[in-house]
Formats: C-alpha cells, structure tokens, sequence
C-alpha cells in the first residue's frame, strides 16, 4: 500500500498525463513553460503534504512524499532542459539535466512506490549525448576538517545518520565545514557532471567548449585558458 | 570491473616510522599512509566515516589506523561516484576469518547499490584493500573500480592475492 493519500496519486497521475507528452525537444516552448508552471504547483501541495508528515511523525508517508518531490522537480528540470535550449542557453540547460538526474537519483532512494525511476534515469543520462557535444569533466579535490550531519546537526562521525539515506522526509547529507582546495583533475567519471571545461584558448580569443562561440580576447591578443 | 595489484609499504614497520600501533583487526588506512611526515595529519577518503556506520550497523567494527595519534582531515575527490577507504586486513586475520573481508565489501556494496538503487548502471566506485600475503612477509595494494555490484566479488580476487 502506497503511503500517500489518494488525491496526490490521482493529481500526480493528471500531471503526468499533460507532462509527459511534452517531454521532448520538438514540442512547443509555450506549453512546455505551461507544463513547468503546473508542476511546480502541484509540487507546492506536495511539499506542504511533506511538511504536515513530518509534523505527525509520520515517517513512511514523509519520505515518500519526499520521492514524489524530488520526482516533480525532475520533471520540470527535463522541461527546463527543452525551453533553455530554444531560449539558447545550452549552458544552462545542461546544468537543468544534471538536476534532473540527480532529482531522479534522489527520488530512486526516498520512494518504495514510484515506477520505472530507473528508465528515467537512463533516458536522462541517454540527453546528454543526444542534446549536447561531448564534455571534458573536472573532478575538485577538497580537504575537510570537520562533516555536520544535515539531520542532526552535530558531528556527522558521532551520530548513526547515514549519508544518502531519506530521515523523516529528508536526506542526510554532509556538510562541508573548514574546507581547502587540495588539487583539481580531468576525470572520466565526475561525481558531478557539471564540473566541466566552459572553454578554450584559440587565436584571438576564447571559444565556448558548448556553443562553439569565440569571444575575442580584449586587447586582441591569444588568450591563455 | 578492474582491478590492479601492487606492492605496498611494510605495515609494521611504516606504523613504527609514524609512532602508531600496529593495526590488528580490520582497520581504515589513511591515504598518506605510505607518504606522511613526522607531524602531518592524517588524510582519510571522505566515506570513512560513512562506512564505518554501515559496518557498526551489521556489528562489525572497523579501526581508524592512529585516530588518537594525530590530527585527521579527509578528502572528497569529486573523480568517482563513490570512492572507499583504504581497508587493511592482516594475514592472521584473513586465516582465521576467511569470509569476514568477503562480509564486509558485500555490506557495503548493499549500501553502495541502496544509494544508488536504480540508477546504479554506469554509477563508478573505487576500492582499495591492503593485505599481509603471508605473516611478516609482504603487503600488496589490490585496487577495484567499476560498477557497485562488483565489490562483492573484488573479495575473491583479494583472497587470490592473499594466497600469494
């Protein structure tokens, strides 16, 4: 038994039915930003659902609610992913995907009850090379003194939170504290794929690695990036 | 999945160099081991500690090496998906226990593919395991990186260099 109350499966099944026909680049830009508009609504209520689970402790309802927002934040990034790339700004745009995928990996982790969480995922990853040009990914090494646990606030080692996991309605995630730069490199496999080269040097300027636009450098000269 | 071998530093001679006792059940190397200085912190994978409450959770302890020795700081190489620590493991103990590192990786390879659930195809870890080939003789680093559902059967091929 799904535990969420039947109006949010309905309306989610509503939303679904006007959202997913336009889940393609060809389709109209207007009814796409319509589409962006309907989901975010339907994502307040859900939101509200979530807030109003946590307050009666209800936790398998909470984090389901949970998956189902992470769910409709994704679909209205793959939206923005459409409607970016006709406004052109590519760059932006796959910055929108990888929010998609990472709101569907999210999804994946918090609901027992959403359907085919994994097809979506692969689809979402299958844009990358369909939609943009190959990236040249770059991973940041960071050196941290102290991690916070997201749910409990204090030293993420003494707690029994586990990263990743959902917690009455939300994730346990690390946060950073007294953090330095250790090295930056090329990787293959990012944990973040929107770590990427934005550009390069060419004579006269620099050229945009998405666009392929050259922006001369001021002065004239070659640039050095 | 792929995995390499190499030739790692003495442990108990290197954990003499660094003024910390030897490590005796399973322990969490810091990734300077072999290099540290005299005084230098140690730097651990940024998952030590997530780990570590995996493995609490199914009863198995795991050590930090020299946690009450020095000052500890740990990386996040944003290169992988998901990157372990450096899990030692000594020969006796892999004599005595001879399941426990094939236990212990399928613990974590659970939460490695409950992370990642679905969206696990393509998803990228690295693993490292140091072994004691046999009593006083030789160390080896045997290194995995590939799909989550790989880190189970990276125990076997741990125990085929162990057997070395």
């Amino acid at each position: 038994m799904i535990p969420v109350p039947p109006e949010i499966i309905t309306g989610f099944a509503a939303l679904l039915e006007q959202v997913e026909p336009l889940l393609f680049l060809a389709r109209d830009r207007k009814l796409q930003e319509q589409a962006i508009v309907a989901t975010k609504q339907f994502l307040e209520r859900v939101e509200q659902m979530r807030l109003a689970a946590i307050g009666m402790q209800n936790e398998p309802e909470a984090n389901e609610l949970l998956g189902l927002s992470m769910t409709l934040k994704a679909l209205a990034s793959e939206l923005g992913v459409y409607v970016l790339l006709k406004a052109d700004q590519a760059e932006d745009a796959w910055d929108r995907l990888i929010d998609a995928q990472d709101q569907i990996a999210a999804a994946a982790r918090a609901s027992k009850a959403i359907p085919n969480l994994g097809k979506k995922f692969d689809h979402l990853r299958s844009l990358e090379s369909a939609l943009f040009p190959p990236q040249n990914f770059l991973s940041a090494g960071l050196i941290v003194r102290r991690h916070e646990c997201s749910i409990c606030g204090t030293d993420y080692q003494d707690c029994d939170h586990i990263v990743g996991k959902p917690y009455m309605g939300r994730f346990c995630a690390v946060i950073l504290k007294e953090v330095s730069a250790d090295h930056i490199a090329f990787v293959d496999a990012p944990a973040d794929r929107r770590c990427r080269v934005i550009s390069f040097g060419v004579p006269g300027g620099t050229r945009n690695k998405m666009t392929w636009i050259v922006t001369p450098t001021e002065g004239g000269g070659d640039s050095d990036n | 999945m792929k995995t390499t071998t190499s030739d790692f530093v003495d442990v108990p001679t290197r954990s003499a160099q660094l003024g910390c006792a030897l490590p005796t059940g399973l322990t969490l190397l810091p990734n300077n081991f072999e290099s540290a200085q005299p005084g230098e912190e140690f730097l651990f994978q940024g998952q030590t500690a997530t780990v570590m409450k995996v493995l609490k959770a199914a009863n198995i302890t795991l050590a930090k090496f020299g946690s009450t020795a020095r000052s500890e700081a740990f990386i996040h190489n944003k290169s992988h998906d998901w990157a372990l620590p450096i899990i030692f493991i000594g020969y006796e103990l892999m004599k005595q226990n001879p399941d426990l590192l094939g236990f212990v990786l399928s613990k974590i390879q659970d939460y490695a593919l409950d992370l990642f659930k679905e969206t696990v195809v393509g998803r990228h870890v690295k693993a490292e395991v140091v072994i004691e080939t046999r009593r006083g003789r030789k160390y080896k680093k045997i290194s995995y990186e590939g799909d989550p559902s790989g880190l189970k059967d990276f125990a076997k091929v741990v125990k085929a260099a162990a057997r070395q």
